[in-house]
């Protein structure tokens, strides 16, 4: 714990009802429920990650779909360094609404570099309307990592968050600066050189 | 050989030299005889000379002597005469002058005497007349005597008793003259007037009789007395005075009317009040006015005013020549003031039925013309016929005012009376009626057919442009505008003039509004909320209207002012800043009332225990309870979404308050702390009421707590929720929520804050201190 290298803002947007607060369950807590309620507002889960030997804390930051239920939209943007787009495979409107999202993104991210996941949900399910080479074509489209999986069978799950992470911290820029501005040289100086040398 | 050259030189001159001695001397011979010859001839001349000299010299002396003699008699013969003659020629001068001086005076005194005789003369002529009541010549008579005494100022007559005894007589005579003048205009006309506590209604009564008071005098007679007088212009002046007041005067103002009696030479005029039987606006009509008026000219015409000036000439200069000057323009005067002028016109139909009225006067007129009460000459005279021609201004004026004063009245109105405003009609049914007669179109049609020509294409504005939300506005505010649509619509019907005064009005009533309003209802408006938020929409509701006002009516202007673009839109700030004022004043007030309820949290942690959640709960319940207050007052006037943001900048007032009093306790225990985040509690679970579902069919929604979309108005509400996070969480959860300034925390409070809380909230202790150094940026 104590060799945190970083500490990540992740997003996680979508329409209401393809799974975001289940996905970020089964990542946090490994646990499901058929019966997840809306999210009011934004929900929030800190989890600390390892990938490659260097633990990473996640800040994730889980939104509310419904339009009725969102509050603060600019500043649950500010300072992300990545975003998970989430769609439902089985309801095709929530794949092509998904650029809706993206452009909201685009409006209110603060960094340039910020890293896309689109991840396909409820691929335990049998009435699919979204192929995954469908997906996988959006998501080259507008330079996303894609995924498909299932919070419900945990398929995908945890690989969506370390794939992001992992693609964070090799993105040049995103990251270590914002920590450099802020002082503590030492202990980042340390970490990061660590992690070059793996 | 210079020798040689020497001796011939020599040689030659010798030769010549004897030569010419023999030529010298023959020249000398001859010069002597010459010479000889000349004196001869000088002696002559001389001799000659002087012989003659002498005997010239002694005539001339003797002529000298003659001369002398000559002068000698002449001078004493001078010296003689002028002694002799001119002493005898200044005694001749000096009497001769003597002499005409004497002649002068004496034919100075011939003259005085002369005229002495004639005024003796014209003062018997004068008694004569006198007594046969024979007063045009009797005055006649004097008038000349004083013109002969005036001739004689200055003489040296005027010391004499002569004099003066015929000029105490001609002053006497004179006197007594004016006197039984005046006697006989006195008992002539006669004015019996209205006693000052009369209200029976009896009126002023005049007779005109000279028969009866003078004896047969005529009145012509009387009045050319009266002229050679020069007292005449005097008694008329005060005769024309007593007309205009108490007989024109009467007749037009109050209701008199006056009745003419004639008996044998004595006529009488009497003014009386009838009971009228009509109501009193037709009493007034120009017509019976005019008519009563003219009745009264007539009486005096006939009886008075259509006697000559002065006797002989053939002008017809009469009386009321003289008397007009005095009254003319007075009685038109009085006839505009109360009578034209309440003929005004008040609607449109009237002022076409005016013509009867323009009819009337200009008989009217006429018939004083006949009467030579307006000179005929003058063709435009008086401005009756002015105030006729002029009548569209007049009209005008007269609308305009009536605009303002009902504009200022519903100005006036209290503001709390309202109306709803729904967003389906614009207007109500009487200005919907008046748009469709005028084939005016509605603002929303006019601004979404502007937009497409300049657009040009398929783009094209919603339908919902230019629509209003639903709202409430004071019926004042309502009928203002309804009152600036009829004003513009009769415009549009109006001559050009009047039609541009009656756009300036429009203009002014809202000028006036701005003017008015604050100031007249400033109480209210400062005071009451709801009053406030009316007038808000007021002015918000004026201007909407102010924007295509103008270019409704632009096109249906008559005249030059039709082509004119017409626009109140430079009205439309001032309007929206005097409602925005107005309400952001209030708004100020109102947070300030809530900042007062909450002042008691500072006092928290200085307080004993026990009454700690009082003084903790009282505020905040205090606060809710304004705000669920001002909630209910407003809802049903403000529109949906001013209401919201509105009520949400006073709630966010609130919560900032709240928040930033427990950020700045220093310490704070494990109870206090639970009982701090039982008073946010309290807020976090109220404020959500004061924000139901804009679209509210969602029976089962619990106020505000099914659509949150109010939370992005109060932009503290995050703030409110970290702190009850906050207060209730380990040091641990602490850190995970702040998340390295990733979390949520972050984004509610700074790193000074979080850590002046987490000092507040926990002891002193290592753990405590690794906590606080991750909380940073």
């Amino acid at each position: 714990m104590d060799a945190v290298l970083t500490t990540l803002k992740i997003l996680i947007i979508g329409d209401s009802g393809v799974g975001k607060s289940s996905l970020l369950l089964r990542f946090t807590d490994d646990k499901f429920d058929p019966e997840q309620a809306a999210t009011i507002g934004v929900d929030f889960k800190v989890k600390a990650i390892t990938i490659d030997g260097n633990t990473v804390k996640l800040a994730i930051w889980d939104t509310a779909g419904q339009e009725r239920f969102r509050t603060l939209t600019p500043s649950y943007y500010r300072g992300a360094q990545g975003v998970i787009f989430v769609y439902d495979t089985t309801q095709r409107e929530t794949f092509t609404h998904l650029t809706t999202w993206l452009t909201e993104v685009e409006t209110y991210s603060t960094k340039p570099a910020i890293v896309k996941m689109l991840v396909g949900n409820k691929i335990d399910k049998e009435n699919r309307q979204v192929s995954r080479e469908e997906g996988l074509k959006f998501a080259r489209k507008h330079c996303m990592l894609f995924i498909e999986a299932s919070a419900k069978t945990r398929d995908g799950v945890e690989c969506a968050f370390e794939e992001l992470v992992e693609k964070v911290i090799q993105t040049p820029g995103l990251w270590e600066a914002e920590d450099g501005r802020h002082g503590n040289v030492n202990i980042h100086s340390t970490n990061t050189g660590g992690y070059c040398q793996c | 050989m210079k020798m040689s050259v020497m001796s011939l030189v020599t040689e030659a001159l010798v030769s010549a030299g004897s030569l010419a001695k023999d030529d010298w001397s023959t020249k000398i011979d001859r010069l002597s005889g010459r010479a000889y010859d000349i004196k001869h001839e000088l002696n002559d001349f001389i001799q000659q000379c002087y012989g003659d000299f002498v005997p010239l010299l002694t005539t001339t002396d003797n002529i000298h002597v003659k001369l002398c003699q000559l002068q000698a008699d002449v001078e004493s013969l001078q010296s003689s005469f002028d002694n002799v003659v001119k002493s005898q020629i200044r005694d001749s001068t000096k009497e001769f002058e003597k002499l005409s001086v004497e002649h002068l005076k004496t034919s100075k005194l011939t003259d005085a005497l002369e005229k002495l005789y004639l005024i003796h003369t014209s003062l018997e002529g004068y008694d004569k007349n006198f007594k046969t009541k024979q007063f045009f010549e009797a005055s006649t008579w004097l008038k000349e005597i004083g013109n002969t005494l005036s001739s004689l100022e200055g003489d040296d007559l005027v010391d004499t008793s002569i004099y003066n005894a015929l000029r105490t007589k001609f002053s006497w005579c004179q006197q007594n003259l004016q006197y039984t003048l005046d006697e006989i205009w006195r008992d002539s006309i006669v004015w019996t007037l209205p006693l000052d506590d009369d209200t029976e209604g009896t009126g002023t009564q005049l007779s005109i009789n000279f028969v009866n008071a003078s004896d047969g005098v005529s009145g012509q007679d009387v009045v050319h007395s009266l002229m050679t007088c020069q007292t005449l212009s005097y008694k008329l002046q005060k005769f024309a005075k007593n007309v205009l007041q108490y007989l024109f005067e009467p007749v037009v103002v109050s209701s008199f009317s006056p009745v003419i009696k004639c008996e044998g030479a004595k006529a009488v005029i009497k003014l009386e009040k009838k009971i009228c039987l009509t109501d009193s606006t037709q009493e007034f009509h120009p017509d019976i006015v005019f008519g009563k008026v003219l009745m009264c000219l007539e009486f005096l015409y006939n009886h008075l005013l259509n006697l000559k000036l002065s006797p002989g000439t053939d002008r017809d200069e009469v009386l009321m020549s003289l008397f007009r000057k005095y009254v003319c323009e007075d009685t038109i005067k009085l006839l505009i003031d109360h009578c034209l002028r309440k003929s005004i016109p008040n609607t449109k139909e009237e002022l076409n039925n005016y013509d009867k009225v323009a009819a009337v006067v200009k008989q009217f007129e006429s018939s004083l013309q006949s009467m030579h009460f307006i000179p005929e000459e003058v063709t435009q005279f008086g401005g009756l016929i002015d105030f006729i021609s002029d009548i569209h201004v007049h009209f005008g004026n007269q609308r305009c005012a009536a605009v303002l004063s009902k504009a200022r009245k519903l100005m006036k109105m209290d503001i709390h009376e309202t109306v709803e405003i729904t967003s389906d009609a614009e207007y109500n049914d009487e200005t919907t009626n008046l748009l469709h007669s005028s084939k005016l179109y509605k603002p929303s049609e006019l601004v979404v057919q502007a937009v497409t020509k300049i657009l040009n294409s398929e783009m094209s504005l919603s339908e919902n442009t230019m629509r209003l939300p639903r709202f409430r506005v004071s019926k004042a505010a309502k009928e203002l505008i309804e009152l600036a649509y009829q004003t513009l619509h009769e415009a549009t019907t109006s001559s050009p003039e009047s039609a541009m005064r009656m756009v300036i009005t429009t203009q002014d009533v809202f000028e006036l509004y701005a003017a008015v309003v604050p100031m007249y209802h400033r109480e209210s408006l400062l005071n009451l909320p709801q009053v406030a938020a009316l007038h808000h929409n007021d002015c918000w509701y004026i201007s909407h209207h102010l924007l295509t006002l103008g270019h409704q009516f632009s096109k249906l202007l008559p005249g030059k002012s039709g082509g004119v673009e017409l626009s109140f839109a430079h009205q439309v700030p001032m309007l929206r800043h005097l409602g925005s004022e107005c309400f952001l004043a209030q708004m100020r007030k109102q947070r300030d009332l809530l900042l007062e309820c909450l002042a008691p949290l500072k006092k928290f942690q200085s307080t004993p225990n026990v009454d700690k959640y009082m003084i903790a709960e009282r505020p905040v319940k205090q606060v809710m309870h304004q705000l669920h207050h001002l909630r209910k007052v407003w809802s049903d006037i403000l529109p949906d979404n001013v209401l919201q943001t509105s009520i949400a900048t006073l709630v966010n007032s609130a919560i900032s308050e709240v928040v930033s009093c427990i950020c700045t306790m220093e310490d704070i225990s494990s109870e206090d702390s639970i009982q701090l985040k039982t008073i946010c509690c309290v807020l976090e679970d109220q404020i959500p009421s004061l924000f139901p579902a804009l679209d509210s069919d969602d029976s089962t929604d619990v106020f505000g707590k099914r659509d949150l979309t109010w939370q992005r108005n109060v932009r503290k509400w995050q703030r409110l929720a970290e702190l009850i996070f906050v207060l209730d969480a380990s040091l641990i959860d602490i850190v995970d929520r702040w998340a390295h300034s990733k979390g949520p925390l972050a984004s509610s409070f700074t790193a000074v804050e979080v850590k002046g809380l987490i000092r507040a909230l926990f002891q002193n202790t290592e753990r405590r201190a690794n906590a606080i150094s991750k909380i940073r940026y």
